[in-house]
Protein backbone atom coordinates (compact mmCIF):
# COMPACT_ATOMS: atom_id res chain seq x y z
CA UNK A 1 0.00 0.00 0.00
CA UNK A 2 1.62 3.00 -1.13
CA UNK A 3 0.76 6.37 1.48
CA UNK A 4 2.37 9.65 1.79
CA UNK A 5 4.71 10.40 4.70
CA UNK A 6 2.16 11.61 7.29
CA UNK A 7 5.21 12.81 9.45
CA UNK A 8 5.26 15.62 6.83
CA UNK A 9 8.69 17.79 8.07
CA UNK A 10 8.95 16.53 11.69
CA UNK A 11 12.75 15.34 12.16
CA UNK A 12 13.91 11.75 12.93
CA UNK A 13 14.05 11.98 16.79
CA UNK A 14 15.61 8.90 17.96
CA UNK A 15 14.61 7.01 21.35
CA UNK A 16 12.57 9.34 24.18
CA UNK A 17 10.79 9.15 27.35
CA UNK A 18 7.59 10.36 28.57
CA UNK A 19 7.67 13.37 30.66
CA UNK A 20 7.07 12.95 34.49
CA UNK A 21 8.25 14.92 37.57
CA UNK A 22 10.20 11.76 38.46
CA UNK A 23 11.94 11.24 35.44
CA UNK A 24 13.49 15.42 35.26
CA UNK A 25 16.91 14.04 36.76
CA UNK A 26 17.05 11.60 34.15
CA UNK A 27 16.20 13.47 31.05
CA UNK A 28 18.71 16.20 32.91
CA UNK A 29 21.46 13.83 31.32
CA UNK A 30 23.48 15.43 28.73
CA UNK A 31 23.14 12.21 26.14
CA UNK A 32 20.31 10.29 28.27
CA UNK A 33 17.24 10.82 25.69
CA UNK A 34 16.82 12.39 22.23
CA UNK A 35 13.44 14.07 22.52
CA UNK A 36 10.50 14.18 25.51
CA UNK A 37 7.26 13.00 24.59
CA UNK A 38 4.93 15.53 26.73
CA UNK A 39 1.37 14.68 27.84
CA UNK A 40 0.33 18.26 27.46
CA UNK A 41 -3.15 17.62 29.74
CA UNK A 42 -0.62 16.93 32.58
CA UNK A 43 0.91 20.38 32.59
CA UNK A 44 -2.11 22.12 33.01
CA UNK A 45 -5.21 22.70 34.52
CA UNK A 46 -7.98 22.82 32.68
CA UNK A 47 -10.44 25.30 34.90
CA UNK A 48 -13.56 24.93 32.10
CA UNK A 49 -14.96 27.92 30.78
CA UNK A 50 -14.81 30.38 33.42
CA UNK A 51 -16.09 33.64 32.22
CA UNK A 52 -13.10 36.52 32.27
CA UNK A 53 -10.57 33.80 33.03
CA UNK A 54 -7.95 32.02 31.35
CA UNK A 55 -9.38 28.46 31.04
CA UNK A 56 -6.16 26.30 30.87
CA UNK A 57 -3.14 27.21 33.49
CA UNK A 58 0.13 26.07 33.45
CA UNK A 59 1.29 24.16 36.43
CA UNK A 60 4.68 25.97 37.23
CA UNK A 61 6.27 23.32 38.64
CA UNK A 62 5.56 20.94 35.94
CA UNK A 63 6.46 23.24 33.61
CA UNK A 64 9.99 24.41 34.84
CA UNK A 65 10.68 20.51 33.33
CA UNK A 66 9.83 21.73 30.03
CA UNK A 67 11.55 25.29 29.92
CA UNK A 68 15.01 23.52 31.49
CA UNK A 69 15.60 21.10 28.55
CA UNK A 70 16.17 21.75 25.15
CA UNK A 71 15.26 18.66 23.60
CA UNK A 72 12.81 18.50 20.95
CA UNK A 73 9.20 17.63 22.06
CA UNK A 74 6.32 16.29 20.78
CA UNK A 75 2.70 16.28 22.18
CA UNK A 76 0.72 12.84 23.43
CA UNK A 77 -2.77 14.34 24.34
CA UNK A 78 -5.34 12.34 26.78
CA UNK A 79 -8.03 15.15 26.03
CA UNK A 80 -9.12 15.38 22.44
CA UNK A 81 -11.90 12.37 23.18
CA UNK A 82 -11.33 11.56 19.45
CA UNK A 83 -14.00 8.77 19.51
CA UNK A 84 -16.92 10.89 21.14
CA UNK A 85 -20.14 11.61 19.74
CA UNK A 86 -20.55 14.82 20.99
CA UNK A 87 -19.22 18.23 19.52
CA UNK A 88 -15.18 18.28 19.26
CA UNK A 89 -14.31 21.14 22.11
CA UNK A 90 -13.07 23.97 20.22
CA UNK A 91 -10.93 25.36 23.15
CA UNK A 92 -9.46 21.91 23.60
CA UNK A 93 -7.89 21.89 20.36
CA UNK A 94 -6.79 25.46 20.44
CA UNK A 95 -5.09 24.34 23.65
CA UNK A 96 -3.48 22.01 21.33
CA UNK A 97 -2.29 24.65 19.04
CA UNK A 98 -1.06 26.88 21.48
CA UNK A 99 1.02 24.46 23.35
CA UNK A 100 2.24 23.00 19.97
CA UNK A 101 2.99 25.94 18.72
CA UNK A 102 5.10 27.22 22.18
CA UNK A 103 7.38 24.36 22.79
CA UNK A 104 7.44 23.44 19.04
CA UNK A 105 6.43 20.26 18.92
CA UNK A 106 7.43 18.07 16.07
CA UNK A 107 3.74 16.37 15.87
CA UNK A 108 0.53 15.78 17.63
CA UNK A 109 -1.09 12.49 18.94
CA UNK A 110 -4.04 11.31 20.71
CA UNK A 111 -5.18 7.98 21.43
CA UNK A 112 -8.70 6.22 20.04
CA UNK A 113 -11.08 5.81 22.49
CA UNK A 114 -14.28 8.49 23.93
CA UNK A 115 -13.16 9.77 27.42
CA UNK A 116 -15.89 12.09 27.17
CA UNK A 117 -19.60 11.20 27.37
CA UNK A 118 -23.08 13.13 26.72
CA UNK A 119 -24.71 14.81 30.07
CA UNK A 120 -27.79 15.68 28.67
CA UNK A 121 -26.57 18.61 26.40
CA UNK A 122 -23.87 18.91 27.90
CA UNK A 123 -20.29 16.65 28.20
CA UNK A 124 -18.94 15.23 31.05
CA UNK A 125 -16.11 12.72 31.99
CA UNK A 126 -16.31 8.82 31.42
CA UNK A 127 -13.80 8.47 34.39
CA UNK A 128 -11.62 6.23 31.55
CA UNK A 129 -10.30 5.85 28.41
CA UNK A 130 -13.13 3.14 26.75
CA UNK A 131 -12.19 1.88 22.98
CA UNK A 132 -15.66 2.37 20.62
CA UNK A 133 -16.24 -0.44 18.25
CA UNK A 134 -14.55 -0.38 14.99
CA UNK A 135 -17.50 0.97 13.04
CA UNK A 136 -17.51 3.22 9.97
CA UNK A 137 -19.74 5.97 11.77
CA UNK A 138 -16.90 5.84 14.38
CA UNK A 139 -13.96 6.20 11.74
CA UNK A 140 -15.91 9.40 10.29
CA UNK A 141 -16.14 10.71 13.53
CA UNK A 142 -12.73 10.22 14.51
CA UNK A 143 -11.47 11.08 10.78
CA UNK A 144 -13.66 14.58 10.52
CA UNK A 145 -12.21 15.88 14.14
CA UNK A 146 -8.45 14.58 13.09
CA UNK A 147 -8.90 16.73 10.06
CA UNK A 148 -9.81 19.74 12.14
CA UNK A 149 -7.42 19.23 14.47
CA UNK A 150 -4.83 18.83 11.83
CA UNK A 151 -5.96 22.51 10.29
CA UNK A 152 -5.89 23.86 13.59
CA UNK A 153 -2.63 23.06 14.23
CA UNK A 154 -1.22 22.68 11.25
CA UNK A 155 1.23 19.87 12.35
CA UNK A 156 1.31 16.02 12.08
CA UNK A 157 -1.62 14.47 13.72
CA UNK A 158 -0.94 10.66 14.85
CA UNK A 159 -3.81 8.52 16.26
CA UNK A 160 -2.58 5.90 19.14
CA UNK A 161 -4.20 2.19 18.85
CA UNK A 162 -5.44 1.24 22.06
CA UNK A 163 -5.81 -1.60 24.38
CA UNK A 164 -9.69 -2.47 24.72
CA UNK A 165 -10.78 -4.75 27.62
CA UNK A 166 -14.46 -5.43 26.20
CA UNK A 167 -14.59 -6.41 22.07
CA UNK A 168 -17.22 -6.22 20.00
CA UNK A 169 -16.76 -9.11 17.57
CA UNK A 170 -19.76 -7.62 15.37
CA UNK A 171 -17.77 -3.99 14.46
CA UNK A 172 -18.03 -2.81 10.76
CA UNK A 173 -14.36 -3.21 10.43
CA UNK A 174 -11.13 -5.39 11.72
CA UNK A 175 -8.81 -2.80 13.77
CA UNK A 176 -6.22 -2.55 11.78
CA UNK A 177 -8.04 -1.65 8.77
CA UNK A 178 -10.02 0.95 10.78
CA UNK A 179 -6.72 2.71 11.67
CA UNK A 180 -5.38 2.08 7.90
CA UNK A 181 -8.66 3.80 6.72
CA UNK A 182 -8.46 6.40 9.34
CA UNK A 183 -4.81 7.50 7.57
CA UNK A 184 -6.22 7.54 4.66
CA UNK A 185 -9.31 9.44 4.75
CA UNK A 186 -7.81 12.19 7.50
CA UNK A 187 -3.90 12.62 6.49
CA UNK A 188 -2.93 11.43 9.78
CA UNK A 189 -0.64 8.88 10.69
CA UNK A 190 -0.26 6.18 13.72
CA UNK A 191 1.36 6.13 17.24
CA UNK A 192 1.44 2.36 17.41
CA UNK A 193 1.28 1.34 20.52
CA UNK A 194 3.33 -1.73 20.69
CA UNK A 195 2.19 -2.66 24.33
CA UNK A 196 -1.39 -1.55 23.57
CA UNK A 197 -1.35 -4.36 21.07
CA UNK A 198 0.56 -7.17 23.49
CA UNK A 199 -2.43 -6.62 25.91
CA UNK A 200 -5.00 -7.12 23.24
CA UNK A 201 -2.61 -10.18 21.95
CA UNK A 202 -2.65 -11.67 25.95
CA UNK A 203 -6.56 -10.42 26.43
CA UNK A 204 -8.14 -11.65 23.53
CA UNK A 205 -5.68 -13.71 21.61
CA UNK A 206 -4.96 -10.95 18.54
CA UNK A 207 -1.46 -12.38 16.60
CA UNK A 208 0.83 -9.30 17.12
CA UNK A 209 2.82 -10.32 14.18
CA UNK A 210 0.08 -10.65 11.91
CA UNK A 211 -1.72 -7.54 13.13
CA UNK A 212 1.50 -5.58 11.82
CA UNK A 213 1.34 -7.37 8.70
CA UNK A 214 -2.20 -6.01 8.42
CA UNK A 215 -1.33 -2.60 8.89
CA UNK A 216 -0.07 0.03 6.23
CA UNK A 217 3.42 0.53 7.98
CA UNK A 218 4.39 3.60 6.35
CA UNK A 219 1.80 5.40 8.27
CA UNK A 220 3.22 4.53 11.82
CA UNK A 221 5.48 7.96 12.68
CA UNK A 222 5.97 7.10 16.49
CA UNK A 223 5.99 3.98 18.60
CA UNK A 224 5.69 3.63 22.01
CA UNK A 225 6.53 0.34 24.36
CA UNK A 226 6.05 -0.26 28.24
CA UNK A 227 5.40 -2.61 30.81
CA UNK A 228 1.89 -3.95 32.34
CA UNK A 229 0.46 -5.96 34.66
CA UNK A 230 -2.05 -8.40 35.82
CA UNK A 231 -5.53 -6.65 36.59
CA UNK A 232 -9.23 -8.36 37.26
CA UNK A 233 -7.75 -11.55 35.56
CA UNK A 234 -6.46 -9.59 32.41
CA UNK A 235 -2.71 -7.96 31.45
CA UNK A 236 -3.19 -4.18 31.72
CA UNK A 237 -1.22 -1.49 30.44
CA UNK A 238 -0.34 0.13 34.01
CA UNK A 239 3.03 1.12 32.57
CA UNK A 240 4.63 -0.25 35.63
CA UNK A 241 8.07 -0.57 34.18
CA UNK A 242 10.27 -2.39 31.65
CA UNK A 243 8.71 -3.59 28.87
CA UNK A 244 8.26 -7.99 28.07
CA UNK A 245 9.87 -9.54 26.08
CA UNK A 246 7.18 -10.04 23.25
CA UNK A 247 7.21 -6.39 23.13
CA UNK A 248 11.10 -5.85 22.16
CA UNK A 249 10.28 -9.08 19.46
CA UNK A 250 6.97 -6.45 18.15
CA UNK A 251 9.50 -3.76 17.77
CA UNK A 252 12.62 -5.20 16.15
CA UNK A 253 9.92 -7.41 13.92
CA UNK A 254 8.37 -3.31 12.95
CA UNK A 255 11.75 -0.77 12.91
CA UNK A 256 12.75 -2.28 9.34
CA UNK A 257 9.42 -2.28 8.19
CA UNK A 258 8.15 1.27 9.28
CA UNK A 259 9.87 3.75 6.30
CA UNK A 260 8.56 6.85 8.12
CA UNK A 261 9.15 5.86 11.97
CA UNK A 262 10.70 9.43 13.62
CA UNK A 263 10.86 8.40 17.02
CA UNK A 264 10.35 5.52 19.88
CA UNK A 265 8.86 6.42 23.50
CA UNK A 266 9.25 4.47 26.66
CA UNK A 267 6.30 5.14 28.86
CA UNK A 268 6.05 4.59 32.55
CA UNK A 269 4.16 5.81 35.36
CA UNK A 270 6.07 7.83 38.25
CA UNK A 271 5.00 5.73 40.77
CA UNK A 272 7.42 3.01 39.38
CA UNK A 273 10.72 4.82 39.45
CA UNK A 274 11.53 3.51 42.31
CA UNK A 275 11.19 0.09 41.18
CA UNK A 276 12.53 0.28 37.54
CA UNK A 277 15.51 3.12 38.96
CA UNK A 278 17.57 5.72 36.76
CA UNK A 279 19.66 1.84 36.26
CA UNK A 280 16.74 0.10 34.74
CA UNK A 281 15.44 3.18 32.66
CA UNK A 282 18.64 3.27 31.08
CA UNK A 283 18.71 0.16 30.11
CA UNK A 284 15.36 0.50 28.02
CA UNK A 285 16.94 3.41 26.31
CA UNK A 286 20.13 1.57 25.29
CA UNK A 287 18.16 -1.10 24.16
CA UNK A 288 15.58 1.06 22.39
CA UNK A 289 18.41 2.30 20.46
CA UNK A 290 19.54 -0.66 19.56
CA UNK A 291 16.91 -1.33 17.70
CA UNK A 292 16.48 2.35 16.46
CA UNK A 293 19.94 2.05 14.43
CA UNK A 294 18.53 -1.61 13.07
CA UNK A 295 16.54 0.45 10.78
CA UNK A 296 17.19 -0.10 7.25
CA UNK B 1 -28.17 10.46 18.91
CA UNK B 2 -28.28 6.61 19.61
CA UNK B 3 -23.79 6.69 19.32
CA UNK B 4 -23.89 8.87 22.37
CA UNK B 5 -26.45 7.62 24.01
CA UNK B 6 -24.24 3.58 23.37
CA UNK B 7 -21.18 5.59 24.75
CA UNK B 8 -23.39 6.92 27.89
CA UNK B 9 -24.52 3.65 28.32
CA UNK B 10 -20.82 1.93 28.37
CA UNK B 11 -19.77 4.40 30.57
CA UNK B 12 -22.10 3.52 32.77
CA UNK B 13 -21.64 0.16 32.72
CA UNK B 14 -17.91 0.72 33.49
CA UNK B 15 -18.38 3.02 36.71
CA UNK B 16 -21.10 0.48 38.02
CA UNK B 17 -21.07 -3.27 38.81
CA UNK B 18 -24.32 -2.42 40.18
CA UNK B 19 -25.71 -1.61 36.63
CA UNK B 20 -23.74 -4.51 34.81
CA UNK B 21 -25.45 -7.00 37.68
CA UNK B 22 -28.86 -5.54 36.56
CA UNK B 23 -28.43 -5.69 32.49
CA UNK B 24 -27.06 -9.57 33.08
CA UNK B 25 -30.34 -10.05 35.04
CA UNK B 26 -32.93 -7.93 32.50
CA UNK B 27 -31.21 -6.30 29.58
CA UNK B 28 -34.32 -4.49 28.56
CA UNK B 29 -35.24 -2.96 31.70
CA UNK B 30 -31.87 -1.89 32.68
CA UNK B 31 -31.21 -0.68 29.64
CA UNK B 32 -34.35 1.12 28.82
CA UNK B 33 -33.45 4.69 29.79
CA UNK B 34 -31.03 4.51 26.75
CA UNK B 35 -32.13 5.68 23.73
CA UNK B 36 -30.62 2.81 21.70
CA UNK B 37 -30.82 0.60 18.73
CA UNK B 38 -31.25 -3.23 18.83
CA UNK B 39 -27.33 -3.64 17.74
CA UNK B 40 -26.15 -1.25 20.58
CA UNK B 41 -28.61 -3.18 23.01
CA UNK B 42 -27.16 -6.26 22.26
CA UNK B 43 -23.77 -5.20 22.72
CA UNK B 44 -24.33 -3.87 25.76
CA UNK B 45 -25.95 -7.54 26.86
CA UNK B 46 -23.40 -9.38 25.24
CA UNK B 47 -20.38 -7.13 26.98
CA UNK B 48 -21.61 -7.45 30.45
CA UNK B 49 -20.91 -11.09 30.41
CA UNK B 50 -17.20 -10.47 29.61
CA UNK B 51 -14.22 -10.47 32.25
CA UNK B 52 -13.04 -7.51 29.97
CA UNK B 53 -16.25 -5.18 31.62
CA UNK B 54 -15.09 -6.43 35.13
CA UNK B 55 -11.63 -5.09 34.27
CA UNK B 56 -13.35 -1.82 32.99
CA UNK B 57 -14.96 -1.49 36.39
CA UNK B 58 -11.67 -2.18 38.24
CA UNK B 59 -10.09 0.30 36.42
CA UNK B 60 -12.70 3.02 37.02
CA UNK B 61 -12.50 2.56 40.44
CA UNK B 62 -9.11 2.68 40.34
CA UNK B 63 -8.55 5.88 38.59
CA UNK B 64 -11.06 7.11 40.98
CA UNK B 65 -8.78 5.94 44.15
CA UNK B 66 -5.88 7.27 42.28
CA UNK B 67 -7.59 10.71 42.61
CA UNK B 68 -7.72 10.90 45.89
CA UNK B 69 -4.85 8.93 46.87
CA UNK B 70 -2.65 11.33 44.81
CA UNK B 71 -4.06 14.72 46.72
CA UNK B 72 -4.95 12.81 50.51
CA UNK B 73 -2.85 9.97 50.85
CA UNK B 74 -2.70 10.44 55.00
CA UNK B 75 -6.49 10.72 55.06
CA UNK B 76 -7.19 7.14 53.09
CA UNK B 77 -4.47 5.78 54.91
CA UNK B 78 -6.51 6.19 58.07
CA UNK B 79 -9.56 5.11 56.40
CA UNK B 80 -8.10 2.27 55.33
CA UNK B 81 -10.47 -0.05 56.96
CA UNK B 82 -13.92 1.16 56.52
CA UNK B 83 -12.70 2.80 52.94
CA UNK B 84 -14.29 0.31 50.48
CA UNK B 85 -18.01 1.44 52.40
CA UNK B 86 -17.37 5.25 52.74
CA UNK B 87 -16.50 5.08 48.84
CA UNK B 88 -19.19 3.20 48.00
CA UNK B 89 -21.34 5.79 50.04
CA UNK B 90 -19.74 8.81 48.00
CA UNK B 91 -19.75 6.92 44.21
CA UNK B 92 -23.46 6.04 44.95
CA UNK B 93 -24.20 9.98 45.41
CA UNK B 94 -21.44 11.38 42.89
CA UNK B 95 -21.29 8.60 40.23
CA UNK B 96 -19.50 10.94 38.00
CA UNK B 97 -15.66 11.07 38.31
CA UNK B 98 -14.26 14.55 38.26
CA UNK B 99 -11.13 14.41 36.49
CA UNK B 100 -9.44 17.44 38.18
CA UNK B 101 -8.02 15.49 41.41
CA UNK B 102 -8.29 18.62 43.76
CA UNK B 103 -11.68 19.05 42.66
CA UNK B 104 -12.66 15.52 43.41
CA UNK B 105 -11.17 15.48 46.52
CA UNK B 106 -13.16 19.03 47.99
CA UNK B 107 -16.42 16.98 46.46
CA UNK B 108 -14.84 14.26 48.73
CA UNK B 109 -14.38 16.10 51.66
CA UNK B 110 -17.82 18.27 51.47
CA UNK B 111 -19.39 15.23 51.05
CA UNK B 112 -17.57 13.54 54.33
CA UNK B 113 -18.64 16.53 55.98
CA UNK B 114 -22.22 15.85 55.10
CA UNK B 115 -22.14 12.62 56.50
CA UNK B 116 -20.12 12.22 59.58
CA UNK B 117 -21.15 9.43 60.77
CA UNK B 118 -19.22 7.13 58.36
CA UNK B 119 -16.28 8.48 60.15
CA UNK B 120 -14.59 7.04 63.26
CA UNK B 121 -14.14 9.56 65.86
CA UNK B 122 -12.27 11.80 65.95
CA UNK B 123 -14.20 12.50 62.53
CA UNK B 124 -13.74 16.79 62.63
CA UNK B 125 -9.95 15.76 63.11
CA UNK B 126 -9.87 13.74 60.12
CA UNK B 127 -11.58 16.12 58.12
CA UNK B 128 -9.31 18.40 59.17
CA UNK B 129 -6.80 16.34 57.88
CA UNK B 130 -7.93 16.44 54.60
CA UNK B 131 -8.53 19.47 54.29
CA UNK B 132 -4.91 20.42 55.24
CA UNK B 133 -3.93 17.95 52.29
CA UNK B 134 -5.94 19.41 49.97
CA UNK B 135 -4.45 22.76 51.36
CA UNK B 136 -0.79 21.45 50.05
CA UNK B 137 -2.07 20.23 46.80
CA UNK B 138 -3.31 23.67 45.95
CA UNK B 139 -0.03 25.17 46.81
CA UNK B 140 1.67 22.80 44.83
CA UNK B 141 -0.15 23.14 41.87
CA UNK B 142 0.30 27.22 42.27
CA UNK B 143 3.87 27.03 43.31
CA UNK B 144 7.06 27.90 41.21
Amino acid sequence: MAHADPGGDAQRLGVGIMANLAIAPFIAMDGAIDYLAVTPDMFWIDQGAVEGARRFKDIPSWVAILEASPLPKVSHHIGLSIASAIPTDPGYVAQMAAWAARWQAQWLSEHLAFVSIADGHDATAAGLALTAPFDRDVLDLAVDRARYVIERTQAPFLLENSPYYVTFDDSDLREAEFLNRFCAESGGGLLLDLHNLYCNVVNHGVSGHRFLDELDLATVVEVHIAGGAELGGMYADSHSGAPPEPVWDLLDDLVSRAPNLRGITFEFHDSYLPQLGFDGTAEVIARARRAWDARA
Amino acid sequence: MTMAAFQRAYADLASSPKLCLAVRANPGEALAAYDLDERERGRLARAVWQRGMAANCTLYRTTRITALNSVAPLTLGLLRPILRDVLDGYWEDHPVHEVRFARETARFIAWLEEHPSVLPEPADEIIALARRELALEEARLTAG
